[in-house]
Formats: structure tokens, C-alpha cells, sequence
């Protein structure tokens, strides 16, 4: 009696075989889809994660030249295409019937290390330097260095980061690339039209 | 029996366990996921909600400005009764910074965002006289010249103004200019000497300014004359020794030329544009206003040479704008000596409203002129003498008020409402949605004092003084002419 009850307990190999043959396949699909979920999920974040960082560089941008004079622009390059670097001088009010313009900034991209950063007072006692953001390319999404318009956006060769100036209305553009999921490079570009409100 | 019955119960159990585990590991890295996307999805609302925010407070400029654009004081709304404005709200602030400037500072609230921008505006009227008497760059008196006011009243003909000036009954002029004021021996101002922010007052032996001398704090912008859009008349030379008449259509000459002994009429209703107007020696132009009024426009050369003589026969200082935007000195005539824009050696008197924004104007000595006049630099001769018809101001049928942005600015967010950020503006200001008004229907309704000439819905003028909470704007179609009490009356 006892002995037939132990036999029962127990599996038989073939059962186990059959057994740990079916869980490693559940197992091996849970692994796969939660991978696939995962890597779609990670780059789902990258690609919001970069896109938000393009929107926020590029309203902080519009946001200074918004307030800048459009007399105070000054482009750094002289590229009468576009330019990579703009200096310009900001409103502050009005006081005994002019206007007073804040201290000189500027907005320029270092290319050797993807990075738009923001100056105060450049080259000033009392300069101070921001980084509004990483990742920016060397040439403009669809852009190569060879003078020739690739991307037709009516530009040679233009930097990750080029300011056209039109009168009173800065055309902004910005490509920045990271790195995504499974080593595949995320690249997204921006365009802004930004009208400096004061003249 | 009870052996087997407890590995069975064990069995159970573990199996329990295991699938607990699994799915509180499964729940877990859901939540996880989720709070990561709804993070990403807050940021990403947050981000929308600002830029809606920030086209709300920049819509409230826009009204504001529109506002004191109309009469009004710019104000829109208040934190406590905002203006509704599709699912957000804004109100609008206006200050008077100095006369006739205006900052407006502009809050907007949708969702989660809220934004608060500056703008600084210059209230500019067209009307020349509203000018009062202007030098923008540098008023000069000569010896015994003499500036004064009167109220013509619209009434025809040249006042006996008084020798002496009473403070108590007389009018007063103001006499401004954004540079120096200089008078010479013996020169009278009977009013204000307004020199610019950073100018002054200087007096000769003997000259004497009636009112304030003190400094403006902030500089006369003449406004920009608007061309007419006249046909093309071509050159008009009147030399033949006789009278002609213009009267008419108007149109816009290259060249009007009296010669000697000539004299040219100008006949209202008239409006008339020339690059060049001169009248020679022995030559006349004479102004005829008995049926409408004329204006003339200049645009390169006001050339009235010695010799020559205005007439105004009706002596009506509303029959003439003579407008003049010729600017830059070069040889105009070709006789290889530079010429001034203007010159201005006709003997007179003036009647009417003479304006030179670009150009120096020197009245000659003795010369007199009723009426308004603004120039460059404004210069009278010894013993010249300007009257200013303070009845003019607001008299300008074309005349309108134009509002110039001055500075704009991202300012920072009022610190009542930056501290509460709920996803509804609405209910951070705790203030009733469907109550609210509309922008256009939220104007300050402030209780100043009005002294207001406008041009209503049939395009009759009109001049209303009162409190302002008694006037229906909705009567007024354009302003042309605003004086507001700064004082607020409770």
C-alpha cells in the first residue's frame, strides 16, 4: 500500500522530458517577447526622449530671439547663406524715452563637440556659458560637405545648427543624433521661423 | 493517508507562491512602465500647455494694444475676473510709464501652463498739432522772436494777441523739441519749454519762458507722412505773369513753379503732391479755403525763395497741412551749390500747419505763423513770431493714432499663480468659467475723466468730456483725440 503510493507521487522521465520541453518553450517566448517589448519600448523612449530634447532646445532658442532687437543681430560666420553662431542683445524696457538693451549673448554651435551653448557677455570679463543641449551633428539632417544642396532646403552645406536671417525673421534649423536600440542612430531635425519682437 | 494529504497541500501552496510572485513581478514592471510613460506624457502636456499659455499672453498683448489703440486704457481683465479666451484665460495690465507710453504686461493660463509677457508701447498721434510747437532735434529763438498760444475757435482771421502774457487767463503754448531749447536776447515763450530728456533750456540776456522749463522724459516721435496716391501730373510751371486757379481733382506733380510776377492758386477741396514746390522771386502761392480745405505734400524741395509771398486770404488756420518729407542737403537745382530740403525765405503770414519732420526750418525774421508747425530743427528768425491755434489739436480729419511697440519681454509669471499649478486655470484663480467675458468685452471699465474728440459710426465728429464709465465706446469708430485723468475716480 505504501509502495504503490510513492510510485504515484513521482513523474516518469518521459513525463518530466515533456514537461521541462514545454516550459522552456513558454519560458523562451515570455524571454523573446518581453525582449522585442522591451528594445520597442527603449527606442519608443529614445525617440520621445530626443524629440523633446529637439523641441525644448529649440523653444529656449526661439525664446531669446524672440526677445532680441533685430537691429542687435549678428551673425558670426560670414556666410551670407546661414550662419552657426548668432550674437544679438535683448530688450530690458524702456527708460527715459529709449530703449535699454541687456548685456551681449550669443548662441553658437561648438561642432567639435555636438553642443549648442549659450554665452553671456562672450569674450567679456564676467562671460558665463550655458549648454542648451548635446548630440547635434556636424551638418544638417541629408546634408554631406560636398557644395552641394542635398537636402533641398535651399542651403550648402549648412551646419547641425544654422541661423538664416531674413529681415526681422530668424529661420532656426537643428539635427540632433543619438545613439538607439540596437545600435541604430536616432535622427530627428526642427524648423522654426522666430520673429524678434522688438526692432 | 495524512502523509498523503499533506504533500498535496504543500504542493498547492508552492505552486501559489510561485505564480504570486510571478504575476506581482509582471504587475510591478508594468507600473513601472506606465509611470515612466505617464511621466513622459505629463512632461509632454506640460510642454503643449506652456506654448498654449504663451499664446495666450501673447494674444492679450495683441488686445491690449488694440485697446489703447481705440481710447482705452489697455487693461483687460484682472486676476480675479480674467478674460475667457477659448479653454484658457488672460488678463492684461497697462501702466502709463510716461505720457502717451504705455507698458501692458499680458498673463495667459491654460492647463498646467501659465506665461507672462511685457510689452512697452508709444502712443503716436498723426495730427500735427497735436505736436504742439516742435523742434525734434533743436529749437532756436532768435532775438525777440516769440512763441505763443491762442484758441481760434475755429473762427476765421489773425487774433490781436496780447503784448504781455496772463498765466491765469492765456493759453499756454508747449514748445518742445528732444534736443536744446535756445532762445535769444529777448525771445518769449508764453507756456512750456519742453528740451528733450537729456537737453536743456538755454536763455539770452532778457528772454523769458512763462511755464516749465523742466525736461520731457521721453522724446517727441514725429509721426511718418503717408503719401498721397494721386495721379501723375507731370511738371507744372506757372511763369507767365497772371493768375491761375488749381482746383479740383489733385495730383501729383514732379515740379510746381511759380515764376515772377506769377501767382498760383490752390483752391479747396484740394490735395495735391509735388517733389519740388518753389516759388520765386516776385512769385506767389496763395492758399484759397473758402470751399474745403488743402493739403500738400512735398517730397524732395519746399523751396520759397526770397522775395516771394504766401497769401491766405480766408486766415484760416485749418485751410492748410503743407507736409513736407523732403530730407538731405545736395545741389537740387544743378547750379553746383547745395541746396537745404527746405528754404523758406517767402514772406507771410502763415496760416495753417507746416510740417518739416526731416528737415531745418528757418523762419525769416518777422515772419508770422498761425497755426502748428513741427520741423528737424525749427528756427526763428529775430523777431519772428508762431502762434499756436491750440484749436487745431484733434482738428486733422485724416489724422489717427498709431500705437508703436517699443520693447517686448519675457517676464516672470505672478507669484500667486505660479505657486498653484492645477491642470485647471480656472479653478487656481477660483474663478467661474462661464461667467467670465469674452477679450473685447473685458476693456477696463474705469471711472476717469474723459476729454475725448472721436468720429463716430457715420463719420460725424464729435467730442464728448465726462466720466468715462458713461461713454459706449461701441460709438466711438476712431479716436482722434484722448485726454484721461490719471487720477481714478471711486
Amino acid at each position: 500500500m505504501g509502495a504503490r503510493k510513492r510510485r504515484r507521487g513521482g513523474f516518469t522521465l518521459l513525463e518530466t522530458l515533456i514537461a521541462l520541453t514545454v516550459v522552456g518553450l513558454v519560458l523562451g517566448n515570455i524571454v523573446m517577447v518581453t525582449r522585442s517589448t522591451s528594445e520597442a519600448y527603449d527606442e519608443e523612449m529614445s525617440k520621445a526622449s530626443l524629440e523633446l530634447q529637439l523641441d525644448q532646445t529649440l523653444d529656449r532658442i526661439a525664446l531669446a530671439l524672440m526677445a532680441a532687437s533685430a537691429s542687435s543681430l549678428q551673425p558670426g560666420v560670414a556666410n551670407p547663406a546661414f550662419h552657426s553662431t548668432l550674437s544679438y542683445a535683448q530688450s530690458l524696457g524702456v527708460q527715459d524715452g529709449a530703449v535699454i538693451h541687456g548685456a551681449p549673448e550669443r548662441i553658437s554651435l561648438r561642432i567639435e563637440n555636438g553642443e549648442v551653448v549659450w554665452i553671456e557677455r562672450p569674450g567679456e570679463p564676467g562671460e558665463r556659458i550655458a549648454t542648451w543641449t548635446r548630440s547635434v551633428r556636424e551638418f544638417l539632417e541629408g546634408e554631406l560637405p560636398n557644395g552641394v544642396d542635398d537636402n533641398g532646403n535651399g542651403l550648402v552645406d549648412e551646419s547641425g545648427l544654422a541661423f538664416v536671417i531674413e529681415g526681422s525673421i530668424v529661420r532656426v534649423l537643428l539635427t540632433i543624433e543619438r545613439e538607439g536600440a540596437g545600435d541604430r542612430r536616432l535622427t530627428y531635425t526642427r524648423e522654426s521661423l522666430v520673429r524678434c519682437r522688438n526692432s | 493517508m495524512k502523509l498523503h494529504s499533506q504533500a498535496r497541500t504543500s504542493r498547492r501552496g508552492g505552486v501559489l507562491v510561485a505564480t504570486l510572485v510571478a504575476v506581482m513581478a509582471v504587475g510591478g514592471l508594468s507600473v513601472c512602465l506606465l509611470e515612466l510613460d505617464s511621466t513622459r506624457l505629463r512632461r509632454q502636456v506640460a510642454s503643449i500647455d506652456n506654448k498654449r499659455a504663451f499664446n495666450l499672453a501673447e494674444a492679450g498683448l495683441a488686445e491690449g494694444r488694440f485697446a489703447v489703440e481705440t481710447g482705452h486704457t489697455g487693461t483687460i481683465g484682472s486676476p480675479e475676473a480674467p478674460a475667457r479666451f477659448g479653454d484658457g484665460l488672460f488678463w492684461v495690465t497697462a501702466t502709463e510709464i510716461a505720457p502717451n507710453v504705455i507698458g501692458l504686461e499680458s498673463t495667459g493660463m491654460a492647463g498646467t501652463g501659465r506665461a507672462t509677457l511685457s510689452l512697452v508701447v508709444r502712443r503716436t498721434s498723426r495730427d500735427v498739432a497735436a505736436l504742439g510747437v516742435l523742434g525734434s532735434q533743436q529749437v532756436l529763438l532768435g532775438k525777440n522772436a516769440r512763441v505763443d498760444a491762442y484758441d481760434s475757435g475755429g473762427e476765421r482771421g489773425a487774433p490781436k494777441l496780447p503784448e504781455r502774457f496772463d498765466p491765469a487767463t492765456g493759453v499756454a503754448v508747449e514748445l518742445r523739441s528732444n534736443g536744446d531749447i535756445e532762445l535769444g536776447e529777448d525771445a518769449r515763450v508764453f507756456g512750456d519749454a519742453i528740451p528733450g530728456p537729456e537737453g536743456s533750456v538755454e536763455l539770452d540776456d532778457d528772454a523769458l519762458v512763462t511755464g516749465s522749463t523742466a525736461p520731457a522724459q521721453i522724446e517727441t516721435q514725429p509721426a511718418v507722412i503717408e503719401p498721397l496716391a494721386l495721379e501723375q501730373g507731370g511738371d507744372l510751371v506757372h511763369a507767365s505773369g497772371t493768375r491761375r486757379v488749381l482746383a479740383g481733382d489733385g495730383k501729383s506733380y514732379g515740379e510746381i513753379r511759380v515764376g515772377k510776377n506769377s501767382t498760383l492758386v490752390l483752391r479747396g477741396p484740394l490735395q495735391l503732391s509735388a517733389a519740388r514746390l518753389r516759388v520765386q522771386d516776385k512769385g506767389k502761392l496763395e492758399i484759397d479755403c473758402a470751399g474745403g480745405n488743402v493739403e500738400l505734400h512735398v517730397t524732395d524741395w519746399l523751396d520759397l525763395q526770397a522775395g516771394s509771398q504766401l497769401a491766405f486770404p480766408n486766415e484760416d488756420t485749418r485751410g492748410l497741412r503743407l507736409l513736407v518729407s523732403a530730407t538731405g542737403s545736395r545741389d537740387r537745382d544743378g547750379n553746383g551749390s547745395i541746396d537745404a530740403p527746405v528754404r523758406f525765405s517767402a514772406s507771410g503770414p502763415f496760416f495753417g500747419s507746416l510740417y518739416a519732420p526731416n528737415a531745418r526750418l528757418a523762419l525769416p525774421r518777422g515772419f508770422q505763423l498761425y497755426g502748428a508747425v513741427a520741423a528737424g530743427i525749427l528756427q526763428l528768425g529775430d523777431e519772428a513770431q508762431v502762434h499756436f491755434d491750440v484749436s487745431l489739436r484733434g482738428s486733422d480729419p485724416t489724422a489717427s493714432v498709431d500705437v508703436d511697440p517699443l520693447a517686448w519681454k519675457v517676464v516672470e509669471i505672478p507669484r500667486e499663480i505660479a505657486r498653484d499649478l492645477a491642470e485647471d486655470p480656472f479653478t487656481t484663480l477660483d474663478v467661474a468659467k462661464d461667467q467670465l467675458k469674452p477679450p473685447a468685452q473685458a476693456y477696463e471699465a474705469a471711472d476717469y475723466e474723459l476729454d475725448l474728440d472721436y468720429v463716430d459710426e457715420a463719420g460725424v465728429e464729435r467730442k464728448y468730456k465726462g466720466r468715462e464709465s458713461d461713454f459706449d465706446w461701441k460709438r466711438a469708430r476712431e479716436v482722434r483725440k484722448l485726454r484721461r485723468r490719471e487720477e481714478k475716480d471711486d
